[in-house]
């Protein structure tokens, strides 16, 4: 079997998937049209929630892919034609000519600065103009510039050719070819995404036609620091910033009347939410607008961002039917023309109005992909089946990301693991490269040299060097004692300055390196390589963070902010000075997998581990596997539950790999990653099992509601009881007439402020079974916002056409229900289009009740360190690019465990966490921490205060001396603070170190 | 008193109970010091009287002049002094096996003027635990115990915090940082003081009144939870500098955030070590 | 114009640092007295730290962790709270200023409650030098 993996597309989709597969020691062939990877996600300005820098989080995924030595990344790339043959494909690959020698530009930007030619800039949308040789951006990966062949005057009329003049590398080539190159994969990923929706074709947007109506996409760019206008917020028309910005939601999406767009794009309500936050946060004077349909807050604390949008930044949210968009042209102003839910005409004016365009599938990929016999929906999506995401009907050929359908990044994340596992079967190898080997490489020893501490202060673009006076920091660090070498970087994180601090390390015979730019916590490990690639131990760097904790916080006061990164900058130096190399430590990897839960998510996650050829330890406490979802009938989208149920616990029990245990609970985890060993109790028998890997798939519970009567009248139900009487046509149905479903009952506010996400969906299958059966039967929904998003939305619309009634109700105006005898009730609801409230007599209540996490993750998270969100679910490492992982290393989580979710995400995310836990498992040797601590023998008194309070049984009291277990140390350091003597210290945190970081202040 | 105490020091020297036999003797001068006795025939050494106001635990975790590893040690312990030594078992410090107990009934000591010392006043153990010691020696002494007040901590406390710092500005104006309140102290038993250690440098080593300050918040911080009250640091103090104040201000802290006395159960470690999920947070900013 | 402070934050890396990333990211203002360093978990946090900080001449030290119940390392700031309520107990004793001395939890989500924190505490540290001025 060919052992290659074609990825095709480098979005943060393909990205990922090449990561995986490489993690798990498998060759891959990453394919990108553009010339850079990171695709939409490079263009972001923030990330929804959590306001985190797009760039930042991307930029070390991109590194980490570039440096792999399994992966090749053809940019400038296309997938010309697949062939299937008998052990995999063969992929026709088209490089069209950069006419720059990638293997020789060092991205210094000389050709740039000298082309006379302007171009329209695409990265930011056309807004600015660019050179005709060009990158797309700062931290563009590959870091490689490019002739754009369509206005180059050398290569259309033979003119100029000042590129090839000044460029110092010898890296222009004119006479450069596109290539062809045939390439045998044993399997392909698809990861090409979808495209934005052109606003264009439809003009009562007026986009194209007014100046100050822009696309979310262009305002990303407007709000990016790095973006066309550095982060300021400026109409086009006149370059001023505006006061009152619009953002009108679901354009190109929901779209009955189009057809074609008739799906939610998911992300759009979030996003908008997102900009109009960081606009208002821009100045105290901008208002933000957004008009929506329904706020689709769906996802793991969307629900308490909007609120935070509403209340702390002012943000208004105007539930609306857009009618139209008209300037006024003397002051190119934009006059809003909406309707409100009480039918009234309104106008409103704003002086920058941002269309929230959707995601559709580009036109030219089914020729590929059909040509290979996978088939596309109605849309132009590639969908898989509920039970099967990733899957497209062909064996060997796997999707993932917006190709699928419309998604955020998480979830797109999450499928491109998916697809990763899907595509791993069968080439994943038993025998891998040992993981030190890089790291058993000679380092110089420097301990006799004297101390040259090279510092390295970054610009970030402006976003440091708009505040900070940069060059004065430089210079001040310069006359720093022991420092040698000093200078300022635009981008610190570029690849081309990682090369030059690489240069610089040799060059001065640097043993230190400060870089003062952003935190640590997300930049740390790639400048970390960098020193290893000069030949450094990787811990004689010490950052400091100028930017988060300085630049951006004490913007109103630049003299401070630069005294401050000056006296960082000083400090760092006094920590770097006693750095010393620390080393990791390797222990042997237990090959088998643990699975905490036997749901679905459960069942799928320890498939795919097993499938992969890993033995499993599938842990259940209930005496039999399928969880939740054995009392689900039927999906929305129509699969039938129980025999995929049945195929899925057949295949559990049958499989040779999987070790299955019934009635058994976790008595305890111990170990790290690589080497865990857990005590399983089943009845009083107690048995013990060694892994290297731990998957938690616990998943959650219905919601028991107190509300509305249920418990004390079996006329009120659940969502869940009502498919029930729906498919065992219960004799309850001929009885009730008049039907109405409650949804969000208990849910976003309070305590339970947050979405359980599938019981808007739920109602809708319902009232779709129901009506196809009983067409007469009267249905009212009373609900928020209805959240059937992406390609749930037709189901809604078909649903609405059954003639079910949606009726809207605020949080703050309840609906109230009167019990008139058992069976019968009336509902007070205030209808916001009639404006008063209205009377429903009904039969039966059905109530959207939503998901609760289980009690006992509490107790699982302790014993597995792992940490929980507010809401009881599990936390994963990070919401945007982690969202299976931990930070404890080697364990993960899926399905609801980590929220409420649907069937085929659950499944999507037991596939990624098995991806994940793949690419620990298929490793012989895993690399544990450097930071730990360890015992001064002179000083301990053997007192034992240090082993008290080790949360984590890492020392030991031994011949009246205390001793570190490294490998089970975690680096907190509580230990040391404990230790009267001074005997135990923290390698990377040591007593020393730290009194010298501060004591720098005080000089 | 004293025959009692003889021969009970004579038996366990003789039948090899014990090796070495701490107590207390006179010098030339008269004065009441330690005797560390290796021959039953030495026993007459032994003395007892209200000047024996020493901590003779101090010397158990003096590795060198003990050699606890190569035999057992009998040591006599006020009701006061076995509290330290709960401690240092706690502490793994002395193991219970590696010593034998003599607990001796005390009416309280005296001072050289033939005063009662202030913290015998307050004590509230004259009687040595007899489930502690091997044997005890003297006749229980029947004493209503005064509820130990903490008025000398109230009274610092009541100042405003410019007053405190004057206050104590003035006692470590004088302070030599001879170290004899550290050298005294029967849990002061690190290999090298913190104190000491120059690389980090915790406290400048010069006795300046800024220095002094440090150096007697770091040893109260570091008695925090441990310490028993035996007050032979003040005592010891040349000066004349309340440390007991200190000392039992982080004893009453002690008491009122974890509800915890030192010293009162060999199994017991420092409440700094221990944590309740619901410990007060009423200084959280 | 107010005096410059010097005041030293203690901050574990997991909450307290990554939620004073996050007022970065939000672009919450505060003033710029505070200098910060990272500790893997505020139980590192030796309290002669800050001793030294104070005896060096800083006029204030934060010393941030995790809430309780959220620590990376599970129990570190449990200890670390019994510490800080001893050392700020026993600071009072001796006459330092209780507002010089600061404990917080901030979590990695409370980019706004890091800036409300820092900027609490350089009031309080301002006022307790202003205080003691004035004697």
């Amino acid at each position: 079997m060919n052992k290659r993996v074609l990825v095709i597309g480098g979005g943060i989709g393909g990205v990922q998937a090449g990561l995986d597969l490489a993690g798990m020691g498998i060759k891959v062939t990453l394919v990108e049209e553009k010339p850079n990877i990171g695709g939409r996600m490079a263009q972001l300005d923030k990330t929804f929630p959590t306001n985190d820098c797009s760039t930042c989080i991307l930029s070390p995924k991109l590194l980490e892919l570039a440096s792999s030595p399994d992966v090749d990344i053809y940019t400038c790339a296309s997938v010309e034609g697949i062939v299937k043959t008998e052990d995999g494909f063969v992929a026709r690959i088209k490089k069209r000519a950069r006419f720059v020698d990638e293997k020789k530009c060092t991205a210094c930007g000389l050709c740039a600065q000298k082309c006379p030619v302007k171009v329209p800039d695409p990265f930011n949308k056309n807004i600015t103009m660019s050179k005709c040789i060009r990158i797309p951006y700062a931290q563009a990966v590959p870091a490689v510039y490019m002739i754009d062949r369509e206005h180059c005057l050398r290569l259309l009329e033979g003119k100029c050719g000042v590129c090839e003049k000044v460029c110092p590398a010898g890296a222009i080539d004119y006479e450069q070819q596109d290539e062809i190159k045939e390439l045998s994969v044993g399997a392909v990923i698809v990861a090409t995404g979808a495209e934005e929706f052109t606003p264009r074709i439809r003009p009562e947007y007026g986009y194209g036609i007014y100046e100050n109506v822009v696309t979310s996409i262009e305002y990303e760019r407007f709000l990016s620091a790095s973006g066309p206008t550095n982060g300021h917020i400026v109409r086009p028309s006149d370059q001023k910033e505006p006061k009152r910005v619009a953002f009108i939601q679901c354009v190109g999406s929901r779209d009955v009347a189009s057809g074609e767009l008739g799906y939610c794009s998911s992300f759009c309500c979030m996003q908008a939410t997102k900009d109009a936050v960081v606009t208002c946060e821009h100045g105290p004077n901008i208002r933000s607008t957004i008009f929506y349909i329904d706020i689709r807050a769906y996802g793991k604390d969307f629900d308490r961002f909007v609120d935070r949008a509403k209340t702390e930044h002012g943000v208004e949210y105007k539930r609306s039917r857009i009618s139209g968009i008209i300037e006024s042209p003397d002051t190119k102003n934009l006059v809003v023309r909406y309707i409100t839910p009480d039918g009234a005409l309104k106008d409103e004016e704003f002086d920058l109005v941002v269309l929230s365009v959707g995601l559709r599938m580009p036109d030219g990929l089914g020729g590929l992909l059909e040509g290979i016999g996978v088939k596309l929906d109605a849309y132009g999506f590639c969908r898989s089946g509920a039970f099967s995401p990733g899957d497209t009907g062909v064996d060997g050929v796997y999707v993932c990301g917006t190709v699928t359908g419309p998604m955020d990044i998480p979830e797109t994340v999450v499928s491109a693991s998916a697809a990763a596992s899907l595509a791993a079967r069968g080439l994943v190898s038993p025998d891998r490269e040992p993981l030190g080997k890089a790291a058993d490489r000679k380092e110089p020893d420097t301990s006799g040299s004297p101390i040259a501490v090279g510092v390295v202060v970054c610009r970030c673009g402006t976003n440091i060097a708009s505040v900070v006076d940069v060059p004065s920091v430089v210079e001040y660090a310069a006359s720093i004692p022991n420092v040698t070498f000093s200078e300022e970087l635009l981008y610190a994180c570029s690849q081309d300055s990682i090369r030059h601090i690489i240069n610089k390390i040799r060059e001065h015979g640097l043993n230190r390196v400060v870089v003062a730019s952003c935190s640590p916590r997300t930049h740390e490990a790639l400048f970390q390589k960098g020193l290893e690639q000069a030949g450094l131990n990787k811990y004689l760097l010490q950052m400091t963070n100028i930017r988060d904790q300085c630049s951006w916080v004490h913007r109103d006061t630049p003299d401070r902010a630069t005294e401050k990164a000056k006296e960082l900058v000083r400090m760092a130096v006094g920590k770097a000075r006693h750095l010393t190399p620390l080393h990791e430590r390797y222990s042997d990897v237990k090959k088998d997998c643990l699975v905490i839960g036997g749901g679905l998510a459960g069942m799928m996650a320890a498939l795919d581990v097993a499938d992969n050829g890993f033995v499993v330890h599938l842990i259940e406490q209930e005496s039999f596997l399928g969880g939740n979802l054995l009392k689900i009938k039927s999906l929305l989208t129509g699969e039938d539950v129980a025999s995929a149920v049945e195929r899925i616990v057949k295949r559990v029990l049958e499989h040779p790999k999987i070790e299955l245990f019934l009635n058994t609970d976790i008595a305890g985890i111990e170990g790290y990653v690589g080497n865990f060993t857990t005590k399983l109790l089943t009845g009083d028998r107690e048995t013990s099992v060694e892994h290297g890997a731990v998957i938690v798939a616990t998943g959650a519970r219905e919601h028991v509601t107190e509300s509305y009567g249920y418990r004390t009248d079996p006329y009120v139900v659940t969502g869940r009881e009502f498919e029930t009487i729906l498919e065992k046509k219960n004799p309850l149905l001929k009885y009730v007439k008049r039907i109405a479903m409650i949804q969000c009952v208990d849910s976003r506010e309070g305590e339970r402020n947050y979405c359980s996400r599938v019981c808007c969906s739920q109602a809708v299958k319902n009232i779709l079974r129901l009506k196809e059966r009983y067409p007469e039967k009267t249905v009212y929904v009373l609900y928020r916002d209805m959240r059937t998003y992406g390609l749930r939305e037709p189901y809604y619309t078909a649903a609405r056409e059954t003639g079910a009634l949606f009726l809207r109700y605020d949080a703050s105006r309840k609906p109230v229900v009167e019990k008139i005898e058992q069976g019968s009730f009336i509902i007070d609801v205030f209808d916001k289009i009639l404006q008063e409230t209205v009377r429903l007599p009904v039969q039966l209540l059905v109530l959207g009740v939503g998901i609760d996490p289980l009690d006992t993750n509490d107790r699982v998270a302790k014993m597995l360190k792992v940490p929980l969100t507010q809401d009881g679910f599990f936390s994963e490492a990070h919401v945007k690019l982690r969202p299976v992982d931990f930070s404890t290393e080697g364990v993960f989580v899926c399905g609801m465990a980590h929220g409420p979710k649907h069937t085929d995400e659950s499944i999507a995310q037991a596939l990624a966490a098995a991806a994940r836990a793949l690419t620990i498992l298929t490793r012989d040797r895993i690399r544990s921490q450097a930071y730990s601590a360890s015992v001064d023998e002179a000083l301990c008194t053997g007192c034992g205060t240090c082993a008290e309070v080790c949360a984590y049984g890492a020392i030991e009291i031994d011949k009246e001396k205390a001793r570190v277990n490294e490998l089970l140390c975690k680096g907190c350091g509580t230990c040391t603070a404990a230790c009267f003597s001074g005997a135990i210290d923290l390698s990377g945190f040591t007593n020393k170190q730290i009194v010298k970081e501060f004591e720098e202040l005080f000089i | 008193m004293i025959g009692k105490i003889r021969e009970a020091a004579k038996r366990m020297l003789d039948d090899g109970t014990v090796r070495l036999f701490l107590g207390y003797g006179k010098n030339g001068l008269g004065d009441t010091v330690p005797v560390f006795l290796k021959h039953k025939e030495d026993v007459e050494a032994l003395y007892w009287d209200e000047t024996c106001r020493y901590n003779l635990t101090r010397y158990l975790t003096d590795r060198d002049v003990i050699c606890l590893e190569e035999g057992p040690v009998g040591v006599i312990v006020k009701g006061c002094d076995q509290k330290s030594l709960k401690v240092l078992i706690s502490e793994k410090q002395v193991e219970r096996d590696e010593i034998r107990i003599v607990g001796v009934v005390c009416s309280g000591m005296k001072d050289d003027n033939e005063e009662i010392l202030s913290k015998c006043g307050t004590c509230d153990s004259w009687n040595p635990d007899e489930t502690f010691c091997d044997i005890v020696i003297g006749q229980t002494v029947e004493r209503k115990i005064e509820e130990d007040e903490y008025s000398d901590v109230e009274e610092v406390e009541a100042l405003d915090p410019a007053q405190r710092e004057k206050l104590w500005g003035k006692y470590f104006d004088r302070c030599l940082r001879c170290y004899a309140c550290r050298n005294v102290c029967p849990l002061c038993y690190c290999k090298e003081c913190i104190l000491e250690q120059n690389d980090p440098e915790w406290v400048p080593p010069s006795a300046s009144k800024e220095n002094n300050f440090y150096f007697h918040i770091i040893r109260a911080y570091h008695l925090t939870g441990r310490c028993t009250d035996c007050g032979e640091c003040e005592r010891a103090c040349p000066v004349g500098i309340p440390l007991r104040t200190i000392n039992r201000k982080m004893i009453k802290a002690v008491k009122d955030g974890f509800d915890f006395v030192a010293g009162k159960d060999p199994e017991a470690r420092s409440p700094l070590t221990r944590f309740r999920r619901d410990d007060r947070e009423d200084f959280i900013t | 114009m107010e005096k410059k402070l010097k005041i030293v934050g203690f901050l574990c890396n997991w909450c307290s640092y990554a939620g004073a990333d996050l007022a970065g990211v939000s672009r919450f203002q505060y003033p710029a007295d505070i200098r910060v360093i990272r500790v893997p978990c505020s139980g590192r946090v030796n309290p002669l730290f800050i001793l030294k900080c104070f005896q060096e001449g800083a006029d204030g030290v934060l010393v941030s962790g995790c809430h309780p119940g959220d620590c990376h390392y599970q129990e570190g700031n449990y200890y670390t709270r019994r510490r800080m309520m001893m050392l700020k107990d026993l600071f009072c004793f001796f006459g330092i200023d209780k507002r010089r001395f600061h404990i917080s939890w901030v979590s990695a989500s409370e980019g706004k409650k890091w800036a409300d924190v820092v900027t609490a505490v350089v009031e309080d540290v301002g006022a307790a030098l202003r205080g003691s001025e004035k004697q």
